[in-house]
């Protein structure tokens, strides 16, 4: 059986209801958000963000990429987990951690990448704060022979320089933001010469370089529907090799930040469900971090992607684009917001959401390491801590349960957050 | 003055332009202008402060119509003071609820609409939308409903079963806002989910190119707003606006009517 699918699977059609659309702010008159969404995207990919059709196909030579990278990835049985924790269940894991940047993010960056090559865009710019999207932009880029610029912010900058290192090494410009290139980066360094950013100074910045410079686009990490798009590889190829063994999921687990690798890996299957009645008793689990508890605690309303709202806004699961989360390592966890695809699926009750916080994940993440021999990244350790009490469930009530969790990316470029918590 | 029934407007390709009533723009010429070239429905949008699905140009019309005093009342009362082939009524499910759907259907009814269309209906209310239906029996309209494409097959197939006068598909994510997507594609998707109810488009169509590419698509007709009050609005002479607008419904209907 071919593993890597050739077609992307767009869930929206599949959804109990229609999708609310973006918006403008109602007392806005002058300036409109989704006017501007061409000027920072590739056209194809607003095309994909709008698009009635359920299949859409892989471009060739973006599957080339996907197959350079290392797709499909291995489906994994956690054998040794299991007998740790002398469970009935069967623990799986989706290894997207094995994609030369080390996560899920590539899959999106590869195909944003493409496109905006094969539209002639010059440049592709972008927020990071820990660097996993940021570097797997880089590497994109790299290979598709494109400009890349990514405002990382300051704090990240300076203390976590491996993902940082690697994106220079990618070829691309790394600058810390604030940055001197744009006027909002010069007007917060005049005030404050170590100014800290945060990542809504970051998207600021990468927006107003696109609005000046007609040959750069944005590119985008999660939220938007086309990048969750472009994740159901994960979920189409999990759904096959599943398939191959004669397993079907009782459980499926993956941590969200804004949502991508979790949506990517469990739309197939809920589509499947909403159109033909498969999968009806599977469970759906979310897991967020405390810090930041949009799915758990927080309300379904439409806001902002990006603090300075310069986005239009999405109807979602949010704490508030200006809420501030505690510092905490798994950075990529730290976003205000659920998807509005995702938040939909909460919403009506498809998808579970569970939190949990720092300290519990990293504990779940070292007895994954010391069995399994992988380091699961801060925000990956989100999923395997619920599969752990998944699997604990199961040894206690005798279940021999099917969980397959979605190990969306490696813990090694992140190794100083085991030592700030003394994980070891 | 509506001789046959709203659907009954679909036995030809339509054009449906779209005005805020109580836009001082919207002067009594314009309308006559546009209904003696050949719009065949005109929907008359009841300003309010909270336009969720329109873009600069529409809500500007709005607040136009908001600061120079229009008030519900007097908003049915400018609808009711035009006779033209067929009048609908467009106003937010999130508004209506507001004032009573039921006070809404009745003014609609008495200032000689046919129908009342909701665009948040669907989205935001599904579950108002039996009640909907069951005031549009009561009121004797034939119901409307506003779909986008990024509406589940199931639901759009649905509402097709309902029998309503039409279906309004927003190409676009806000009324005249062009955004690069490919309209062709999508409405001949959503025109395969729905028999043959009729289908109209709208949202950022200003250009007869448009208009031929939603037509070869599978749409019975479009809807243009934001287009026509941009020509209204932006100042010159009564005559020379005339003529403009003369032109410009020439070109439309023409592509309208062009063979497929």
């Amino acid at each position: 059986m071919n593993i890597l699918p050739s077609h992307w699977y767009n869930i929206v059609p599949d959804l109990p209801k229609p999708l609310p659309p973006p918006r403008d702010p109602e007392d806005d008159y002058i300036f409109s958000r989704i006017e501007l969404l061409p000027k920072l995207f590739p056209s194809e990919l607003l095309d994909q963000e709008f698009t009635a059709e359920r299949y859409i196909q892989i471009p060739g030579e973006v599957l080339d990429a996907y197959r350079r990278i290392g797709r499909p990835t291995p489906l994994v049985r956690a054998v040794n987990l299991e007998r740790l924790l002398n469970t009935p269940a069967r623990i799986y894991f989706k290894r997207e951690d094995l994609s030369p940047t080390g996560s899920h993010k590539i899959n999106t960056a590869l195909a944003q990448a493409y496109y905006a090559k094969k539209e002639g865009v010059q440049m592709l710019t972008t927020e990071t704060s820990a660097g996993q999207w940021g570097s797997a932009l880089a590497c994109a880029c790299a290979m598709f022979d494109i400009r890349c610029l990514v405002f990382m912010t300051r704090s990240s900058y300076i203390r976590k320089p491996y993902r940082r290192i690697l994106m220079k090494l990618y070829g691309a410009d790394v600058v810390p933001s604030p940055s001197d290139r744009t006027e909002i980066g010069r007007r917060l360094l005049m005030e404050n010469q170590e100014h800290p950013g945060s990542l809504g100074i970051a998207i600021s910045e990468a927006v107003e370089t696109c609005m000046k410079d007609g040959s750069a686009k944005y590119a985008v990490g999660s939220v938007m529907n086309f990048v969750l798009l472009h994740q159901t590889v994960i979920g189409l190829e999990t759904m096959r090799q599943l398939e191959e063994i004669g397993e079907i999921p009782d459980v499926m687990i993956g941590c969200v930040g804004g949502g991508s690798n979790f949506s990517g890996f469990i739309f197939p299957f809920i589509g499947n469900r909403l159109k033909d009645g498969d999968f009806k008793n599977t469970e759906f689990i979310a897991v967020e971090s405390k810090a930041s508890p949009k799915m758990t605690e927080g309300s379904y309303i439409y806001e902002h992607g990006d603090t300075a709202g310069y986005l239009p806004m999405l109807k979602m699961y949010t704490v508030g684009r200006s809420y501030v989360p505690p510092p905490i390592h798994a950075a990529g966890l730290r976003y205000h917001a659920a998807a509005p695809i995702l938040s939909l699926l909460i919403k009506e009750g498809l998808v579970k959401a569970v939190a949990y916080t720092q300290e519990e994940v990293l504990e779940a993440a070292r007895v994954f390491a010391r069995v399994e021999g992988i380091v699961p990244a801060p925000e990956t350790a989100h999923a395997v801590k619920q599969a752990i009490v998944e699997a604990e469930h199961c040894r206690r009530r005798n279940l021999k349960k099917t969980i397959i969790l979605c190990f969306s990316g490696h813990g090694l470029l992140d190794l100083s957050v085991f030592e700030e918590y003394g994980t070891y | 003055m509506a001789m046959v029934s709203l659907s009954g407007a679909f036995r030809k390709r339509v054009l449906m332009v779209y005005l805020t009533a109580g836009d001082p723009y919207v002067d009594s010429w314009v309308i006559e202008t546009l209904s003696e070239h050949g719009v065949d429905i005109f929907e008359f949008g009841i300003p309010t402060a909270r336009p969720k699905y329109d873009g600069l140009t529409i809500k500007a019309s709005y607040r136009r119509a908001i600061e120079s005093g229009v008030t519900l009342e007097k908003s049915f009362q400018f609808i009711e003071g035009f006779r033209l082939r067929h009048k609908v009524v467009l106003t937010y499910f999130e508004y209506a609820r507001s004032i009573g759907l039921e006070r809404l259907m009745s003014y609609a009814l008495n200032a000689g609409a046919e129908g009342v269309l909701l665009p948040d209906l669907l989205i935001d209310y599904s579950e108002d939308a039996d009640v909907y239906v069951r005031l549009c029996k009561q009121y004797g309209f034939e119901p409307i409903f506003f779909i986008t494409s990024s509406f589940p097959y199931k639901l759009i197939s649905e509402v097709a079963r309902l029998n309503p006068a039409f279906i309004y598909m927003g190409l676009m994510a806000s009324t005249g806002t062009l955004l690069p997507i490919t309209i062709s594609r999508n409405i001949s998707i959503i025109k395969s989910l729905i028999n043959n109810t009729p289908l109209l488009t709208g949202f950022a169509i200003s250009e007869p190119k448009q208009v031929l590419e939603c037509i070869r698509a599978g749409a019975d007709g479009v809807v243009i707003g934001s287009a026509i009050i941009r020509l209204i609005s932006g100042g010159g002479e009564k005559q020379h606006i005339k003529e403009e607008l003369r032109n410009y419904i020439s070109s439309i209907k023409e592509a309208l009517e062009a063979p497929v």
